[in-house]
């Protein structure tokens, strides 16, 4: 069987400077790890990664492989014009679906090879325009693209396919994402791990009061995410005896402010003793009670590491659009109940003060229902 | 402690004493040599016992695969083999999906069909014979609810059926061995019921009907008198033999001395009972004002106790089940309901163990909401 080749193109990495060595090696460990299963061998030229492969899910992956912008399979050919030429026709023969114009692309690294980058699109393009009924050059919006790339040897390709972008993963810190199981948080992780940030997530539960099925569903969502991201480490914790203990001694209106002071001291607990780095929530502003800006600086504030909210600003439907994209839509629309309805009030104040809250909390033993709810965590 | 035997009844304990016999069954029944012939007199045998039991013809017992298929070929018949042009069918609000959806699906194309509400819980035939018009050609009442285990008045129909010439299909699966239902006093034409709802295996149905009333979904090696051709389900078909002739000798009143464990203990700790005036001795739904069912059931499941609870919590009313409804007094009552179903193979420490789970689940609800 006929070698397989692909060329993977780089994003922003390659604008980095100093910093370039280091995510290219990340991307590499990463590109070996995601790949393990399948019989590839991968080469590092010139600032390009090449890949030959038998089985093209590796090309799937790859495109879902965060810090690459591009993946383009490509036929590679020793420095021989004439075979290269042989190879085009072939391959246009083969590849070209209605396309008239084309156009050919050369990038010459490979200085010493004798003709330069002019020479060698004029001598491709008048053999495609003598061996191919019906086609001619345009220049500027061809339908057919030509690219040749001249290393130690010729490779030419048609298309690129676009892969997700961003930063290889694991190469920009650590975050704790809060996932509660609904479409907001696991496309806040996502944003993050694909900024780089290696990501472990909590889920708070209040089992018997919520079901197994939305542990599960955690889980289901984890998996998803994992589809771009190295093993997610998932701790599960049970609120519900805090949950009891706020219900029982303080002022319903500020159940949920009070609920997610709770949860973000459990999260900052946690991140320390793993030595992570931040949080992560989806919070959106005002698309709950609990995230109006003022609710949102009522559980900033007891954070000791800073809080990432990669959905801020963003509208649902961008977000229902990424969410659908890594395949955890149909997970998170699901109709389990997360933790979060459970104890749900009457009255909600959506404009709640730090003063009032801190007030409430003077009511209970804080650090008990911290205790309480990290000693249920199970990973 | 296993208390939802209407889904799935525990098994027979003559099954699972005589597995080997059950399962080691490997030759055909088509088979002409001696290991087919005996496997031939076998399913012979279960008929004969089915037919004895219901007091109908061997040859009117056909076996299937499932209690759905068999509703499914019942409707199919009576469609198929109606060669008037009337178009009109009687069912109840409340039956089981395997019946609903397919009249929906008749419905779809033409048919006329007409939903009887029922009245306290259960259909009334005076409202079935109210509803038959010359039209009519088609009447599926189920004669148990499967949720709330109310009995439905289908008595006194038969005349007006041979009369205006209309097929009965009566699903009973929670019927057959549990409420008595006299096939030919009550003139029904296809009668279907699921041996694992009697402590038997999964994957056989049984539907009793004269073959001319029947028409094949499909063709093959004209098993079951072409009517379900494909090789018979020998261990489903022995097991159930075995079953039946348990039954025979085991004690039945055992079942409505726990439903009154049960019962008694809703009623102390403030629930509702959801019946109608004519219940099964084996289904027992209830529920709690207090008490959302899915808390109840996770704790109840975490102790090791398995009952059946309605839809998730969150359910609006139009998720909440059309039995529970009209079987309880308000919305709150039906949103909340369970139920709990028996077999003879449960015992009274089992059920008052199961109480004492519930005590606890509900006290520990109570304390906390």
């Amino acid at each position: 069987m006929k070698e397989k080749l692909l060329i993977l193109k780089y994003s922003e990495i390659a604008l980095k400077k100093n910093n370039r060595k280091f995510f290219e090696n990340i991307l590499i460990s990463n590109i070996h790890r995601r790949l393990s299963n399948f019989d590839y061998s991968l080469d590092v030229k010139f600032g390009r990664i090449y890949i030959s492969y038998h089985d093209d899910k590796i090309i799937d992956i790859l495109k879902n492989t965060f810090g690459l912008i591009g993946v383009a399979p490509c036929i590679k050919t020793k420095l021989d014009l004439n075979l290269l030429k042989e190879n085009i026709i072939n391959e246009i023969k083969k590849y070209r679906n209605k396309q008239k114009t084309f156009k050919v692309i050369v990038k010459r690294t490979n200085k010493n090879f004798k003709y330069d980058s002019y020479q060698i699109a004029r001598i491709i393009g008048s053999s495609v325009l003598k061996n191919i009924d019906n086609i001619k050059v345009d220049v500027k919006n061809p339908e057919l693209e030509i690219h040749i790339e001249v290393r130690s040897s010729f490779y030419m390709y048609f298309h690129t396919f676009k892969a997700v972008g961003g930063l290889p993963y694991g190469s920009s810190g650590s975050s704790l994402v809060l996932l509660s199981g609904g479409i907001d948080s696991p496309v806040a992780a996502y944003k993050m791990a694909k900024r780089g940030v290696k990501i472990s997530a909590i889920h708070f539960h209040s089992y018997p009061f919520t079901s197994k099925e939305s542990i599960d569903k955690i889980y289901s969502l984890k998996s998803k995410l994992e589809n771009y991201t190295r093993n997610i480490k998932l701790y599960t914790a049970n609120i519900l005896e805090a949950q009891k203990i706020l219900k029982k001694n303080t002022d319903e209106r500020y159940f949920t402010v009070l609920q997610r002071r709770l949860m973000t001291r459990v999260a900052n607990r946690i991140a320390k003793r793993k030595g992570i780095l931040s949080i992560t929530t989806g919070e959106n502003i005002s698309q709950v009670a609990s995230q109006t800006i003022e609710a949102i600086n009522c559980t900033n504030e007891i954070s000791n590491i800073p809080i990432f909210r990669p959905l801020i600003t963003d509208d649902k439907n961008d977000i229902i659009n990424i969410s659908k994209s890594i395949d955890c839509y149909d997970i998170s629309i699901l109709p389990f109940e997360d933790c979060c309805t459970v104890f749900l009030p009457n009255k909600v104040t959506t404009r709640p003060k730090l003063g009032q809250i801190i007030y409430q909390e003077s009511l209970v033993n804080i650090e008990e229902l911290v205790e309480l709810t990290l000693n249920t965590i199970e990973m | 402690m296993y208390f939802d035997n209407a889904a799935s009844s525990k098994i027979s304990p003559a099954v699972i004493n005589n597995i080997e016999n059950i399962v080691n069954n490997y030759s055909n029944p088509s088979s002409f040599h001696d290991k087919g012939r005996e496997l031939r007199a076998v399913i012979d045998e279960t008929r004969d016992i089915i037919a004895d039991l219901l007091k109908i013809k061997s040859e009117n017992v056909f076996f299937t695969s499932s209690a759905t298929i068999a509703n499914y070929i019942s409707i199919n018949s009576a469609v198929k083999l109606n060669k008037t042009d009337r178009r009109h069918i009687i069912t109840s609000d409340f039956e089981h999906d395997s019946i609903k959806k397919n009249l929906i699906f008749l419905e779809n194309k033409g048919y006329k069909i007409t939903r009887i509400k029922p009245v306290k819980g259960l259909i009334r035939s005076e409202d079935i014979i109210n509803s038959i018009n010359d039209d009519t050609f088609l009447i599926a009442i189920m004669r148990v609810n499967n949720e709330t285990g109310s009995i439905n008045d289908i008595y006194g129909l038969k005349d007006i059926l041979r009369e205006k010439d209309i097929k009965f299909i009566s699903d009973c699966v929670q019927a057959f061995y549990k409420v008595e239902t006299d096939i030919n006093k009550l003139g029904i034409d296809y009668y279907i019921f699921s041996p694992h709802k009697i402590g038997s295996l999964k994957g056989i149905g049984v539907l009793i009907s004269k073959k001319e009333n029947l028409t094949p979904l499909y063709l093959g090696g004209n098993q079951e008198r072409g009517i379900f051709s494909g090789t018979e389900n020998t261990t489903g078909i022995i097991a159930l033999n075995y079953v039946l002739k348990d039954l025979k000798h085991r004690d039945l009143t055992i079942v409505k001395k726990i439903k009154t464990i049960f019962r008694d203990f809703i009623l102390k700790f403030g629930g509702n009972i959801i019946e109608a005036n004519h219940t099964s001795d084996y289904i027992l739904s209830a529920s709690f004002n207090d008490i959302p069912p899915q808390v109840l059931s996770n704790i109840a499941s975490d102790n090791g106790l398995y009952i059946s609870f309605g839809s998730a919590c969150h359910s609006k009313s139009k998720d909440i089940s059309n039995s529970f409804i009209y079987c309880s007094k308000d919305l709150l009552t039906a949103k909340n309901a369970f139920r709990i179903s028996f077999s003879p193979y449960n015992t009274i420490e089992e059920a008052n163990r199961a109480v004492k789970v519930l005590e606890n689940g509900v006290n520990y609800i109570r304390g906390i909401l």
